[in-house]
Parts: structure tokens; C-alpha cells; sequence
């Protein structure tokens, strides 16, 4: 009688561990899984910035009278563009409406 | 003369007659006149003023969506949006060239001088979008084309100090040159944060706090203005150090 019941109290015992060992861990995996979400949220809504610029490294490659004239000419030829562009860029700050009168 | 039997009669069933056909020809012509503009309380006043109404909407409409669709050929060109940002700009332009195009098709149709009144009031109202998108875009796509020139630049002083660098052991005075090429990359390197820093200001800007952030576009097109000189006086000090090189 008495072994029976010693039985049955070792039996209730690794139950209750083995319980206790399901429930410890799900426990553990729920946590592990609610901090990873909050590690992520603050990433998805930061804003993304413009993107970097990489910086040009200068090379000396081809550095002859004639290839430093060529591409001066072409820095002049995007100079002279950007000019023409900053025309567009006040037309669209001082752009008027249409005139949508019925008179 | 000679009297007909019945005469004045007969004279008073034509005239009669030929009034009838005098009205219904009137009546037939006037139809398709009041079809074309039929509103309720219309003359020849009120029509001219529909007609002035519709021709100047459309203009402005055009005039926008030329405009707008110019402004997504130029996010395409962009290198210094990431993906998301540029599509994220596309989708704005593309929603506002849909909506315009909707109310094109709708004031071409309209018929009554109430609806088009309405409508006309929609492009007044959707206006803020344009004057926005207009500067913003066009100043984010100024400062990416600055950028890759202020690149360009960048490479060349690379193999003008190696000209320098050759004409000095070759004994020539170099002093003045090498400071100007020092002036040279404090601009370009100038020039690049004035451009970065214009990208930055106007890309959160949103139609909702327009007019009110029109300052900040005044803002980066200054930044713009010293970018540019930056470049011009970087590529003034090239053309000297060039003249050092080549020993005039």
C-alpha cells in the first residue's frame, strides 16, 4: 500500500515537472518571440533616408593634355545645363494657376 | 388686274401656311444650338461663359499634366532615391496626373453650368499638389544632376595632381597651383553637402503644408545657387592649375 502510493506520488511528480517544463518553454519562446518583434517595429516605420552618396575616389588614370581637355569640356557642357535648369527650378516656386474665371 | 375667286381667301391660307414653315424651320435650327449647351437658364450670354469656362479649364489641365508628366521622366532619372523612394514619388505624380485626366474627360462632357462650376473648383483646389510637386521634384532632380557633375569633377583633380605632382619634380613652382587645388576640392566637397542638403529639405515636404513650406523651398534653391558657384569658381581654379601645367 504504502509502495503504491509512493508510486503514484513519483508519477504526480515528473506530471507535474513535465508540466511545468511545456509551459516554462513555451513561456520562454513567447518571450523571445514578442522582443523580436519589438526590435524589428521601430526599423520598418524609421524613414529611409536619401541614399548615401559613395564617395568618387580621384584617379590619375589617362591624365594627358588631351583626355583633361575632354572632360572639361564636359563639366563646362553640364555647368552651362545646370544653368538653363535653375530656370525650372523658379518658374516652379513662382508658378501662378491659370486663369479659370468665367469672365 | 384681274380678281380671283376667293382671292384674299386664298392669300390668307399662305400666309398662314408659310408662317408655320417659316416657324418650324426656325424652331429646327434653334434645336441643336440649345443641345450643345443646354442649361437651364441659358441665352447667348451664358453659353459664351460655359465655352470661356471650359476652354480655360482645359488649358490649365493640359498645361499641368504636360508638366507633371515631365516631372516622372525626371524621379526615373534620379540616382540618389533609393527604389522605394522613388516609386513612393512616382505614385504621388501618377495619382495626380490620373486624377486630372478624370476631370479633363468629366468638364469635356459636362453639359450644365452648375457641374462645371463644381469642377472647375476641383482644379482650383487640387492646385496646391502642382505647386508643390513642380519645385520639389524638379529641385531634388537639380541637386542629383549637380552631384554627378560635382563627381566628374572630382575624377579630373585626380589627374590634374598627377600632372602637378609630376611638374613638381620636374622643378617647377607648384605652390600657387597646389592651393588652388586644395580651394578646388573644399568646393566640389561643398557643392556635394549643399546639393545632399536640398535633397533632404524638400523630400518630406507634402501638398498639406503647402503654402506654408514654400520657405523651404526658397531654402534649398539657395543651397542650389552656392552648389553651382561652388563648381564654377572649383572649375575656374582647374583652368589656372591647367595653365601651371603646361607652363603658361
Amino acid at each position: 500500500m504504502k509502495n503504491t502510493q509512493k508510486g503514484l506520488g513519483a508519477i504526480a511528480i515528473v506530471i507535474i515537472l513535465a508540466l511545468m517544463a511545456v509551459l516554462g518553454g513555451a513561456a520562454v519562446y513567447k518571450m523571445r518571440n514578442n522582443s523580436s518583434v519589438s526590435v524589428s517595429t521601430p526599423t520598418s516605420q524609421s524613414t529611409v533616408p536619401a541614399a548615401t552618396e559613395t564617395p568618387v575616389v580621384a584617379t590619375a588614370k589617362d591624365s594627358s593634355d588631351a583626355v583633361i581637355d575632354q572632360d572639361s569640356a564636359a563639366v563646362n557642357a553640364k555647368l552651362s545645363a545646370l544653368d538653363k535648369d535653375s530656370a525650372n527650378i523658379d518658374a516652379g516656386i513662382n508658378d501662378q494657376q491659370g486663369n479659370l474665371s468665367e469672365q | 388686274m384681274y380678281m380671283i375667286k376667293g382671292g384674299p381667301m386664298i392669300i390668307k391660307k399662305h400666309y398662314i401656311v408659310g408662317s408655320f414653315m417659316v416657324l418650324s424651320l426656325f424652331v429646327s435650327s434653334a434645336v441643336p444650338v440649345f443641345a450643345q449647351v443646354p442649361t437651364s437658364t441659358l441665352g447667348v450670354k451664358a453659353a459664351g461663359a460655359v465655352d470661356r469656362l471650359k476652354n480655360r479649364a482645359a488649358a490649365e489641365l493640359t498645361r499641368r499634366l504636360t508638366a507633371l508628366n515631365n516631372l516622372v521622366t525626371r524621379i526615373n532619372a534620379l540616382k540618389r532615391l533609393t527604389g522605394d523612394q522613388k516609386t513612393n514619388l512616382t505614385s504621388q505624380v501618377q495619382t495626380e496626373i490620373t486624377d486630372l485626366t478624370t476631370l479633363q474627360t468629366k468638364i469635356a462632357g459636362d453639359t450644365d453650368i452648375a457641374t462645371l462650376r463644381t469642377d472647375v473648383q476641383s482644379i482650383i483646389k487640387s492646385y496646391r499638389i502642382f505647386a508643390l510637386f513642380m519645385p520639389k521634384i524638379t529641385i531634388i532632380s537639380h541637386a542629383d544632376n549637380l552631384i554627378d557633375t560635382a563627381n566628374l569633377m572630382t575624377q579630373i583633380s585626380g589627374k590634374l595632381q598627377a600632372r602637378l605632382d609630376a611638374a613638381k619634380l620636374a622643378g617647377k613652382d607648384t605652390t600657387a597651383a597646389q592651393a588652388l587645388m586644395t580651394d578646388r576640392a573644399a568646393k566640389i566637397a561643398d557643392a556635394i553637402t549643399q546639393a545632399q542638403n536640398a535633397i533632404n529639405a524638400v523630400l518630406p515636404l507634402t501638398p498639406d503644408g503647402y503654402p506654408g513650406n514654400k520657405t523651404t523651398l526658397q531654402s534649398a534653391r539657395t543651397m542650389l545657387m552656392t552648389a553651382r558657384q561652388d563648381l564654377k569658381t572649383a572649375e575656374h581654379n582647374a583652368t589656372q592649375v591647367r595653365q601651371t601645367i603646361k607652363g603658361k
